[in-house]
């Protein structure tokens, strides 16, 4: 461990510091100022506009008798652990490419991933939303197609689940409160996050060729090497992924709000901490219970971001 | 030694490239910064003004509105930025608060009596005043509130007393229908007066898809146009309730928020009532037959739907029908919707009667904002726009209804003219705010599903709305609370001037007390809901 650096030597070129201050003055306007803001107004009773009442800690108050807000984390509760598993097939695509012997195929792969990342979100989003449309969507045309409607409404109806699935109606995936959680899992399908995969793929090739051979000699097979040298030593990376996909899962809201509205769609089931945040900011002009909101959610994605960090650790 | 000069240039080459990158952009930003702070007689102005109508037909009928005011002001050009009404809201919000809000908006979308104060400049000094742009016509000289179809209602605010913006035109609902399709069906082109007809056609047509196996939807609805339906239906069912129930009219058509929800409270009905319960029967007969899943499906998928020939009916506004005309490649048929009339079946015995469009008001509403740089010609062009002749010229050219009386309308606007005979009708459960709205829109499934019941609906509601009006009440306590402490203000300055003699201000101080005392009234009633509820 190398020694710290004496204040005096630290200062001896202070000159070079003011490189940094156009950045870290961006920084302060951009991301400090507003949260700065967020915690002020978190403490009023304020609309968006120029009057507001300090209310002391009322909005936090009211946080805990929110029920949906309450209940929005078990939904994104459930999209977290979804999203979770649905890293799995990003790791395996990974692995197969850098499993391939040709280099040239291992670039077209990683090209195809990368460019439909120039699409944008948005168009990706209507797509989907195209996709679950009851009349004109892909979806409902497979399932019709492939008989799985049939099989759905049979166990609809030997499950007693409420004729969902019925044989005369086109399944509504988003008009059903019962479907809307699966339909956000669904979406995405084959969940091969180019991102992720970029990021795997390059953990993968830190690995050594000796220890493919090593391991080649122990006889190990493709799923034996899979466990025992590929995933313990893309852990570093999975981590990563898992807590970024952590936070970006708890901060998203802009999949629910276009595919099923501000209200979280039927029976509001779709509804989660950000799109709450916004429907209590735009739609009922409740901008500092918003502010609140927001707070809680930096808590407990800062509570869930320590705890991956502290128990997925990477033994060196 | 090499490399490192290579290097050299290479680092000179990329420093350059991105110092030659930021003045491409900064320069002219800097040059359009520059010239539009310049003193405006001697320099071109531009005037920007926002809406949410995305439709062909009104935004080129704006823009031939513009252009005919820059040919009068060669040195003013307008420009027109349409938002999509999605993000209208969170747009106009933010462009308000950052101070960085076009000169005229179209008011509507997140709107609060604080934010109308604050960031829009009253046009109630306008509204006694002739148009100047009237000048020649029958409306020369008529004050501006005169000339507009509802005398400038829609733009005052009873709780600010303060009228705000002009509108330009005026909304009805109607139901559009495949007009060669449904003679095909019928062998008629008009569609049913009376909703016991109405059903009679719904079957008709089920008979009609099933013998040509042709898949034909109905009704093509969506999440965007079935809630003016929605709550037309519970209209028809409420109207004998809502007379039954203690409670004083406000300056308005429907019953006031606080006092419905005080009715709530004391128990006076919920959606056990025979009459809510009647209202969700017949949401959910005419339910089925909209489209599946319509509160998913968009207003483009919808009017897609019935633009293809694969619905046979659609509800919309006065709004959609340059679209749909402009796009369908059928004859379009405009008819009224029907709701169940007293005598026609014994099932509806709550209905009055033809539901009228009373209570439609101009809407379309233009305002200055306070933040305008040029607000006095932003005014001007306002006014250019509600004038006479060109109020006409953009309704025919947006195939929208005028705003303005004795504007000339084409035949094909004649279906959307308002209907003033008939019943202003009850209420609709989600008449408090946006709580209310979400608890009956997020549930609406419960009624018009297949799965769905008229109990699961009602005995849902009875479970979700006492909270849901809780919170409404609450908001719009606190918001008629700010606005009696901001009246005060304003009722001591009249109060003064009409002491020193001035009479214009008594009069208004009149007005001004009568509006407060209602607001008193309906806040006073909310707090002791509120009180009940929670």
């Amino acid at each position: 461990m190398s020694a710290p650096i004496s204040p005096k030597k630290a200062l001896a070129e202070w000159k070079l510091y003011l490189f940094l201050v156009p950045s870290l003055i961006l920084i302060l306007l951009f991301s400090y100022y507003p949260a700065i803001s967020a915690i002020y107004h978190s403490f009023f009773r304020w609309n968006g506009g120029e009057s507001k009442e300090f209310i002391g800690f009322q909005n936090y108050a009211q946080i805990f008798n929110d029920k949906i807000f309450l209940q929005s984390f078990l939904t994104i509760g459930i999209l977290i652990v979804a999203n979770l598993l649905k890293l799995i097939p990003s790791i395996i695509m990974a692995v197969f490419i850098h499993r391939l012997s040709s280099t040239k195929f291992q670039y077209w792969y990683r090209v195809l991933l990368v460019l439909p990342m120039v699409v944008p979100g948005l168009v990706t989003l209507f797509i989907w939303k195209f996709f679950f449309n009851p009349n004109l969507g892909a979806l409902n045309y497979f399932m019709e197609f492939s008989g799985l409607k049939t099989l759905l409404v049979h166990l609809d109806q030997f499950f007693g689940w409420g004729g969902i699935f019925l044989n005369d109606f086109p399944i509504s995936w988003l008009g059903e409160p019962q479907l809307i959680v699966p339909s956000l899992i669904i979406w995405g399908f084959p969940w091969i996050g180019a991102v992720g995969v970029l990021m795997f793929i390059a953990g993968l090739q830190s690995i050594g060729t000796e220890i493919y051979e090593a391991a080649d000699l122990d006889g190990i097979g493709p799923i034996g090497k899979f466990i025992y040298i590929e995933f313990p030593l893309i852990i570093t990376q999975i981590r990563v992924i898992v807590v970024l996909m952590m936070i970006g899962t708890l901060q998203s809201f802009g999949m629910q709000f276009l595919l099923l509205g501000e209200n979280g769609g039927p029976g509001g089931a779709g509804m989660v901490p950000g799109l709450w945040m916004f429907n209590r900011a735009f739609i009922a002009g409740e901008f500092g219970y918003a502010c609140a909101l927001g707070l809680c959610l930096f808590v407990v994605i800062l509570g869930l971001t320590f705890i991956n960090n502290k128990f997925l650790r990477v033994e060196k | 030694m090499e490399q490192t000069n290579n290097s050299r240039i290479w680092n000179l080459i990329g420093l350059g490239l991105v110092i030659i990158f930021f003045l491409v952009a900064a320069i002219p930003m800097v040059w359009k910064s520059f010239t539009q702070s310049l003193p405006t007689d001697s320099k071109e102005i531009t005037i920007r003004f926002a809406h949410w109508q995305l439709e062909g037909g009104v935004r080129r009928a704006f823009d031939l509105a513009a252009a005919e005011y820059t040919k009068l002001h060669p040195n003013i050009r307008v420009e027109q930025l349409a938002i999509p009404d999605k993000i209208y809201v969170n747009w106009l919000i933010t462009q308000l608060i950052g101070g960085t809000a076009p000169d005229i908006v179209q008011m509507g979308k997140g709107m609060s009596d604080e934010r109308t104060t604050r960031y829009f400049l009253p046009t109630s000094a306008l509204s006694t005043k002739p148009n100047p742009y009237n000048k020649g016509t029958t409306l020369e000289n008529t004050p501006l509130r005169e000339t507009f179809i509802d005398d400038m209602e829609s733009v005052f605010s009873t709780t600010l007393l303060d009228h705000y913006g002009v509108p330009l035109s005026a909304f009805t609902l109607r139901m559009y229908y495949n007009l060669d399709l449904l003679q095909e069906i019928t062998g008629s082109t008009e569609l049913p007066a009376t909703y016991g007809q109405f059903a009679t056609l719904l079957k008709q047509t089920t008979e009609f898809s099933q013998k040509t196996k042709k898949r034909l939807y109905h009704i093509a609805a969506s999440g965007d146009n079935a809630p003016s339906l929605i709550d037309k239906v519970f209209r028809s069912q409420t109207g004998k309730l809502g007379d039954g129930l203690a409670y004083d009219f406000l300056p308005s058509t429907r019953p006031p928020a606080a006092h419905l929800g005080m009715a709530f409270a004391n128990g006076e009905w919920d959606f056990n009532e025979p009459s809510m319960r009647a209202a969700v029967t017949l949401l959910r007969h005419l339910g089925s037959h909209l489209q599946p899943g319509f509160m998913q499906v968009s207003r483009d998928d919808a009017m897609f739907n019935f633009i293809q020939g694969n619905a046979l009916m659609m509800p919309g506004g006065s709004w959609d029908y340059s679209s749909i005309s402009a796009q369908a490649d059928f004859p379009v048929g405009v008819g009224m919707i029907p709701t169940p009339l007293p005598d026609e079946d014994s099932r509806w015995p709550f209905s009055e009667g033809i539901i009228s469009d009373e209570s439609t008001n101009a809407s379309v509403v233009m305002a200055v904002t306070k933040e305008s740089r040029h607000s006095e010609i932003a005014q001007d062009f306002l006014l250019f726009l509600c004038s006479l002749a060109t109020n006409e010229m953009w309704a025919q050219e947006s195939g929208w209804l005028p705003a303005v009386r004795s504007a000339k309308i084409g035949s094909e606007s004649q279906s959307f003219m308002p209907n003033l005979n008939g019943f202003t009708g009850g209420f609709s459960p989600g008449f408090s705010g946006a709580d209310t709205k979400r608890v009956v829109q997020t549930s609406i499934g419960l009624a018009v599903n297949p799965n769905g019941s008229v109990d699961k609906f009602t005995n849902h509601l009875n479970s979700e709305f006492r909270n849901a009006l809780a919170s409404d009440l609450e908001r719009n306590a606190i918001a008629a609370k700010i606005n009696s402490q901001r009246a005060d203000t304003v009722s001591l300055a009249l109060y003064v001037l009409s002491q020193n003699g001035d009479a214009s201000a008594a009069d208004k101080l009149a007005i001004q007390l009568e509006g407060m005392s209602a607001t008193d009234r309906g806040y006073q009633l909310g707090l002791q809901a509120i009180k009940l509820l929670k």
